[in-house]
């Protein structure tokens, strides 16, 4: 497959780096691996977006329970630096000029050379906000590179790191987010490790990858549209506009075919009933005939005739 | 020197229509400003995409030839309504004028035609032919109604009407009335109704039809213009004429006693328009522009419904419409005498032509 040729086996080599994480546990679904592996020589700072106060358990101070299990798994992982953004959980689409300021404040104060951050391609849309803004914030800040991560949608990538050695780490850091991962944190675990495992395929050897997108200085939206989409250019306003067309053309005519053969139909049924019409009123005139004849002289007679002849 | 480019249906030299009309003085207007008007006719293109329905397939195909078309090569192109689907323009001055909209014309229809013709009209022409055509261009209804139209079937905005020009100075009444009869050997001693239109079921053909029936001391001049659904009825008490000269139609309105318009839909309505200009009173329903003028004295008298479902109460409209005039010689004289005045002032070609030129930019 082409697409190995490119791949790097390494992140690049980077002093500080910035985690960003929607809610606590994204980062360790996404990244735990790579932190655990590279804590030693990377001075890593976890940014949390929000406190997660929007999971769906049944629990009292449900943002102090995650932000617990997230310093928790920080440990862990080896993380020390850990700053909370407290946007609310779910409604980042309100709060995008906020979270734009306040990481452009910390990317001026902590000069990181990475910023991971979940991908655009995520269907939870606080991910796909997270990722807009670190988008657009890398263009005022180019000497940032920019690293997307996965979190709930598998992506194309460029990078995969091989996190077998501390597979066992990011499985003890996933195991402290209880509340987060809704109290199924086996379930959350054996599926991003699969994920893990997946990528297994592309290199071929028995080990466990997380995969990451490192975007070039440069890469607008557009660009990263086009990597994500494999290039798939869509389709001009004019080829759409036949396209659909032709669907509505065709259905029209196969809904002109039909009519036709209802009133072909139609004019059978039509035609059926007026013979039937015909046969009912013949049948009524052979019966008035039997009558007729029942009640003639002539009947009488033979019926009478017959009768004495017994 | 630049040329302008007309993206159209027809050939206006080759058919008989009212956007043919429109078309014609649109080039005069064009060449006035020392341009040169080239004409490009969706008929005269191919299939090329192969749609089952061959002249869309016709009026896709003729819009994409001019993909290629960029800035410079044109002042300006003016596309016709849906005739202008498939093309889009790319940083080339476009305008589409809407002489209606095929989501309204369907749905006036409804119930007239098979299902499928609906479709057809109301979505593949309509909501994408039509809808495209606008795309990136100018937009110009020719009628308060086809605007209200764009922005209600299409959700269009930034509309400018400027509706449909009618030469008055063409158009007026001869007074020779015996004259043109005989011209055209319809019987002095009648009362004259005339149809000018498309026959089909959207004109109310079947209205006129049935009033021929009921009406036998009426007599009827049938004008008909190219791609009606069938041939208008015979008969000692009708004269069929088809792809009349304007100045034969002067002559037309001129010897009529009235003008039957019982259209079902209408964008603007240009034969009603110049019969009013030729002094003809005219019996109609409120399409197109006579919507606003049947909501005027005397003229609501000659309004009849839109002839959707009640065909006799319509019937009896007319009938009640028709006796007024003739019994009421002073009625008549100032319907036709006001209808004019109407006509000169708002819909004369000077008016359109300054409109016109201010929205071209031909100053």
């Amino acid at each position: 497959m082409s697409e190995l040729k490119g791949i790097l086996y390494e992140l690049p080599d980077v002093e500080r780096a910035l985690i960003l994480s929607p809610h606590p546990d994204d980062e360790t679904l996404g990244c735990g691996g790579t932190i655990a592996l590279y804590s030693e020589r990377v001075d890593f700072t976890v940014i949390a977006l929000s406190d997660g106060e929007a999971v769906n358990v049944s629990r009292d101070n449900k943002a102090d329970l995650r932000k617990g299990e997230l310093e928790d798994a920080m440990k862990i992982l080896g993380v020390r630096d850990i700053i909370f953004f407290h946007v609310p959980d779910g409604q980042f689409r309100h709060h995008r000029n906020e979270i734009r300021e306040k990481l452009s404040e910390l990317f001026m104060l902590k000069k990181p050379q990475v910023v991971f951050s979940p991908s655009p391609f995520d269907v939870h849309p606080d991910h796909t906000e997270t990722a807009l803004a670190c988008i657009e914030l890398a263009e005022r800040f180019p000497s940032i590179k920019v690293v997307f991560y996965e979190v709930y949608n598998p992506i194309r990538f460029n990078t995969l790191i091989d996190i077998g050695k501390v597979v066992e780490t990011k499985k003890e850091a996933l195991a402290k987010y209880h509340y987060s991962m809704l109290e199924k944190e086996d379930i959350f675990t054996s599926a991003v490790l699969s994920l893990n495992r997946f990528r297994s395929l592309f290199t071929l050897r028995d080990s466990y990858y997380e995969a990451f997108w490192v975007l070039n200085t440069g890469q607008g939206l557009s660009d990263i549209i086009d990597w994500f989409t494999c290039s798939i250019s869509p389709p001009s306003p004019e080829d759409r506009l036949l396209s659909t067309i032709r669907v509505a053309d065709s259905l029209v005519c196969q809904m002109r075919t039909a009519e036709g053969e209802v009133k072909e139909r139609d004019g059978l049924i039509e035609r059926l009933t007026s013979d039937l019409h015909k046969n009912e009123e013949t049948i009524s005139d052979l019966q008035n005939q039997i009558r007729l004849m029942e009640e003639s002289v002539f009947r009488k007679i033979a019926r009478k005739f017959h009768s004495i002849k017994k | 020197m630049k040329n302008a480019l007309i993206l159209t249906g027809f050939h206006p030299s080759t058919y008989t229509g009212g956007i043919e009309t429109f078309t014609k003085t649109l080039i005069g207007l064009i060449e006035l400003s020392n341009r040169k008007a080239e004409v490009i006719c969706a008929s005269e293109f191919g299939n090329a995409y192969n749609l089952y329905h061959a002249f869309i397939g016709q009026v896709y195909t003729a819009g994409r030839s001019l993909l290629s078309l960029r800035s410079g090569t044109y002042d300006f192109v003016v596309a016709n309504g849906y005739y202008g689907g498939g093309y889009f323009p790319k940083n080339l001055n476009t305008f589409t004028i809407f002489h209606s909209t095929h989501a309204g014309y369907a749905d006036a229809l409804k119930g007239f035609v098979p299902l499928s013709t609906y479709y057809e009209i109301r979505y593949v022409i309509g909501e994408l032919l039509e809808r495209s055509s606008a795309s990136g261009a100018r937009i110009i209804a020719v009628s308060d109604r086809v605007k209200s139209e764009l922005e209600g079937y299409y959700g269009l905005g930034d509309i400018e009407v400027i509706p449909n020009p009618v030469d008055t100075g063409f158009f007026f009444r001869l007074h020779d009335k015996e004259e043109l009869r005989n011209k055209y050997a319809v019987p002095r001693n009648r009362k004259v109704g005339l149809f000018v239109g498309r026959w089909e079921i959207s004109k109310g053909r079947d209205i006129i039809e049935r009033l021929m029936q009921e009406l036998n001391d009426l007599y009827w001049v049938i004008v008909t213009s190219t791609g009606g659904e069938t041939s208008p009825p015979e008969g000692e008490n009708i004269t069929t004429l088809s792809g009349l000269n304007r100045t034969q139609m002067r002559e037309i309105y001129s010897l009529s006693d009235f003008m039957l318009f019982p259209s079902r839909y209408e964008g603007f309505g240009l034969a009603a328009a110049e019969a009013m200009a030729s002094g003809l009173p005219v019996i109609g329903a409120p399409v197109g522009f006579l919507e606003g003028i049947y909501l005027m004295a005397p003229f609501s008298t000659m309004s009849i419904p839109i002839a959707w479902t009640d065909k006799n109460g319509i019937i009896g409209k007319i009938k009640d419409s028709i006796h007024k005039l003739f019994s009421d010689e002073y009625l008549c004289a100032e319907i036709s005498e006001k209808g004019r005045d109407i006509i000169v002032k708002n819909y004369d070609a000077a008016v359109w032509q300054e409109r016109m030129k201010n929205m071209l930019c031909l100053n």
